[in-house]
Order: structure tokens, then C-alpha cells, then sequence
């Protein structure tokens, strides 16, 4: 069986820095994986990667058997901040435009989680306060019919009682042979639907684990097993 | 994958949506500046000629806004996610971007022409018959009413998106060359990568520029041909300059 990401050996360095190394990892279709690492690790670098917005890159990333940028986007889909957008726009007419371009985006859906997310489409993207740009991501975002979601940071504005709706309502709106990557640091809230766990730390994957694997044989919870190989590093925060 | 007309199709609207809003800004200055000139009580009898000059000037004006709108418009398309999420490869996304310029630059060239021509209508049904009317008919007919004609216009379309693709230019190469400068996040570095790629590109433009200068002989009535070589050089450098943006942008990344 296909792996649907695949990642060998890869390397990043921007501004002459490394930012990754050596980086080696094989997601299957169809499991909710937590992507989880210190601030600056190099989570949303390795998401951006995946996704083909950065660039010079060695190695080698294949989603979904194929190596080609066009390919690999066609089947992700990204949490885009929609900085691109002037701050007039109104989410309707962001709407349209992801209807327009994306050919797996559907209507249907995106109407359901914007009546569960209470999206306005009339209001303008210079009116919405953080968690309600966060939650138009998150619709955006999961309306694609897409074989791999990349969640970054999902839900940093949306407060405790929301967040736990939009992660139990999660399970729902994604078909069960996607996957989604979520990076998050509220790892305790979205532990109950992960199946694995990816962390990064100095530059590379650590550790790649199944959730079951870690609450049989570790005796800990997942935020805790994240903050036991954090424990004793002066640079975690 | 994506269909490239539906990427045209959202970069034109996005575009035509911001050039009728500063068309639609500029008529409202142009109105408020006619107005102004009224309460000088020589100028009223000149009122059509007035609004005729007043035009003039801020269609210059705003053309040179528009551009510079359109510049900032262009490259933010292409260094957001919005744009380079889409699936589709980095020369359609450049060639619809470019087209999407080049479709605003008509459409707002013929808005301000129409507008012109209607004045332009007014102005001789209405400006008296006196020395200064007449004045302003003899020289206006003696002069250069048919300037350019449509060699002009066509470089008065491809020279603006020169421009946009040579600000394109200035910038990705600026961003690739910082990826391997060690410090190029810092923004001492990128202002002197930034301003040593400006000032190659300035140089180079001038030389341009000298080129096609020393195509005119310097006679007035025989410029049809110079211009249609000025022309085929600069759509030359638009495809140069183009595929050169095309093969940066593959390597530049969007901005977080």
C-alpha cells in the first residue's frame, strides 16, 4: 500500500540556517497524526514544506506517490491565514474564490461547518476577531475534499468550550481515509482523536509514535510523554 | 488540477474590482478640482477647457496610482498562500497574473479615453470663439492630436507591464539571494541586498532606455517606424524578463 506522505531525508535551511535536518517520515492514509515540538521547531516549516510553499529543500517529499508540486496540491489542503486577502473582503466573496479555484472544495459542506462554526458571509475579513478568522481557516480549510488536511495551530484564538466542539466535530467532517495533521499546543484537548503522535525537536523527528502506544507502555498522557523529553532542556519554554 | 481560466478569472475580477475603485476616486478629485477652478471668475468662461486640463492631469495622476496599485497587487498574489496554494504550476499563476494586469490596463485605458473623448466633445462645442479659444483650436489641431496612434497605444500598454515584471524581478531575486546570505532575515541586510539589486536593474534600464532612444531620427513626422521597434523591444524584454520571473518564482517561497 501507498504511503500517503513520505518524506526522506530532508534538509532546510533558510537564511544559511538550519531549520530541519535529516528529517525521514511516512504518514498513512486515513489517521489523525499530532504534530507537536517547542516554539520554533520547525513544525510550520515542516508543514509549509509538505504543502510546496517553501522552497529549497534536499531531499525528497511525496504525497500521495507523486513528487509533483501541482499533484501534491491538488490532495492537501493547507490552513491558509488568508493573508493574501485585502481586509474589505467579505467571507462570501472568499468563498467564491476558494469555489472557484479549488476544484475538490464543496459548498455543501463548507455551508454546514460555517452554520456549526456561526460564520457570517456578509461580514468583512477586517471585522473578525482572531478565533472567528481561526474558525473561517478551519471551514475553509476542511471544505476541501482533500486526501491530507495540514492544520497549523488551528485553534490559538478560539476559546475552551469552542475548541472542544470544533475537535469532536472534526471526526465528522473528514472522510475516513484522510488524514489530518494537526499542530497544536493543547495537545491534552486533541489527544482523545489522535492515532499518532510526530514530534520535532533539534531539527529533526524525534519520536513518531502511535497515542495507543504511548498510554500503554509510557503510563503517561500524551501532553506529559511530550513534556518528559522536553524535561531538563534549558531552551523549552 | 485547477483550470487556468478559473485563475484568470479571479485574478481579473480581483483586479477590475480595485482599478474601477480608483477610476471612480478619480472622477470624484477630478469633480472637486473643477469645482475649485469655478470660483476663479477668469477661468468660468474657460469652465469646458477647464475640466478638459483638470481630467488631463489626474488621469496622469491616477495612471501612475493604478500601476503602482496594481505592483503592490501583483506581487502580494504572488508571495501569499492564497494564490500559490492554488494546483497549478508557477507559469500559468505568472502568465494569468500578467494577463489580469495587462486586461485591468485596457479596461482602464479605455474608461479614461472614453472619458477624455467626451470632453475633449464638449470642450470644442463650448469654448468661445476668442483669442484664447482659438488659440487652444489651432494649436491643439497643429499639434499632436494623433500622437502614437496605435503603435503609442500598444506601448503605453506593454511598458507598464515591464515595469510591474521588472519590480517582480527586483524582488524575487532579492529573496533568493538573501535565502543564502547568512543574516538575510535581518532588515540592515535585505534593505542592501534590496538596493544593490535596484540599482543593477536601474542600470540596466537605462541602457534600455538609451537603446531605444537612438531609434528615433529625431524627425517628427517619421516616427511610425521607431515606434514599432521600440515596440518589439520592449514585448522582447517582456518575455525575456517573464520567463526569467517564471524560473525565480519557482524557487521563492510565500511570506508567513
Amino acid at each position: 500500500m501507498t504511503n500517503l506522505v513520505q518524506i526522506n531525508n530532508l534538509t532546510y535551511r533558510k537564511n544559511n540556517k538550519t531549520i530541519l535536518q535529516d528529517v525521514n517520515l511516512t504518514l498513512s492514509a486515513g489517521h489523525f497524526v499530532g504534530l507537536a515540538g517547542a516554539n520554533g521547531a520547525g513544525k510550520t516549516t515542516l508543514m509549509r514544506l509538505i504543502a510546496g510553499v517553501a522552497k529549497n529543500y534536499q531531499g525528497q517529499i511525496m504525497v500521495g506517490g507523486s513528487s509533483d508540486e501541482v499533484a501534491k496540491k491538488a490532495i492537501v489542503s493547507y490552513s491558509d491565514e488568508l493573508l493574501g486577502f485585502n481586509r474589505q473582503t467579505t467571507i462570501q466573496d472568499v468563498v467564491y474564490f476558494y469555489q472557484t479555484v479549488y476544484p475538490d472544495f464543496s459548498s455543501e459542506r463548507y455551508q454546514n461547518l460555517s452554520q456549526f462554526l456561526k460564520l457570517k458571509n456578509t461580514d468583512r475579513l477586517s471585522v473578525l476577531s482572531k478565533g472567528t478568522k481561526e474558525r473561517l481557516t478551519i471551514a475553509l480549510t476542511l471544505a476541501r475534499q482533500a486526501s491530507l488536511y495540514l492544520l497549523d495551530e488551528p485553534f490559538s484564538g478560539i476559546d475552551v468550550m469552542s475548541r472542544k466542539q470544533i475537535i469532536q466535530g472534526m471526526l465528522n467532517w473528514v472522510s475516513e481515509t484522510a488524514t489530518v495533521v494537526i499542530s497544536s499546543h493543547h495537545l491534552e484537548e486533541i489527544a482523545n482523536i489522535l492515532d499518532e503522535l510526530v514530534i520535532i525537536k533539534q531539527q529533526t523527528i524525534l519520536e513518531h509514535r502511535s497515542t495507543d502506544d504511548i498510554l500503554e507502555q509510557e503510563h503517561l498522557s500524551i501532553e506529559d510523554y511530550f513534556e518528559s523529553l522536553y524535561q531538563g532542556d534549558e531552551n523549552y519554554d | 488540477m485547477t483550470k487556468f481560466t478559473n485563475v484568470i478569472k479571479v485574478s481579473i475580477q480581483s483586479r477590475l474590482r480595485m482599478t474601477t475603485r480608483l477610476l471612480m476616486i478619480n472622477l470624484i478629485v477630478v469633480a472637486v478640482s473643477f469645482v475649485f477652478t469655478l470660483f476663479v471668475s477668469t477661468v468660468r468662461p474657460y469652465w469646458s477647457l477647464s475640466l478638459f486640463l483638470n481630467l488631463l492631469f489626474w488621469i496622469i495622476i491616477f495612471a501612475i496610482a493604478i500601476m503602482v496599485q496594481m505592483i503592490i497587487s501583483s506581487r502580494n498574489n504572488l508571495r501569499s498562500n492564497r494564490f500559490r496554494l492554488i494546483p497549478i504550476t508557477e507559469t500559468k499563476l505568472y502568465v494569468a497574473d500578467s494577463l489580469s494586469s495587462l486586461i485591468s490596463f485596457i479596461y482602464a485605458n479605455i474608461i479614461q479615453v472614453i472619458i477624455l473623448f467626451v470632453s475633449l466633445k464638449l470642450l470644442w462645442l463650448t469654448l468661445p470663439n476668442d483669442d484664447i479659444g482659438a488659440g487652444f483650436r489651432a494649436g491643439f489641431i497643429h499639434g499632436n492630436s494623433h500622437s502614437g496612434g496605435v503603435g503609442g497605444n500598444l506601448a503605453s500598454l506593454l511598458s507598464p507591464i515591464l515595469i510591474i515584471m521588472l519590480v517582480h524581478l527586483v524582488d524575487f531575486f532579492s529573496t533568493f539571494i538573501l535565502n543564502y546570505i547568512p543574516g538575510g532575515a535581518q532588515k540592515f541586510v535585505k534593505i542592501i541586498v534590496y538596493l544593490v539589486v535596484i540599482s543593477i536593474a536601474v542600470y540596466l534600464i537605462f541602457n534600455v532606455i538609451k537603446i531605444l532612444y537612438s531609434l528615433f531620427t529625431g524627425n517628427l513626422v517619421h516616427q511610425a517606424t521607431s515606434i514599432w521597434l521600440a515596440n518589439g523591444v520592449i514585448a522582447a524584454l517582456v518575455i525575456v524578463v517573464g520567463a526569467i520571473n517564471i524560473y525565480l518564482l519557482r524557487r521563492v517561497e510565500t511570506i508567513r
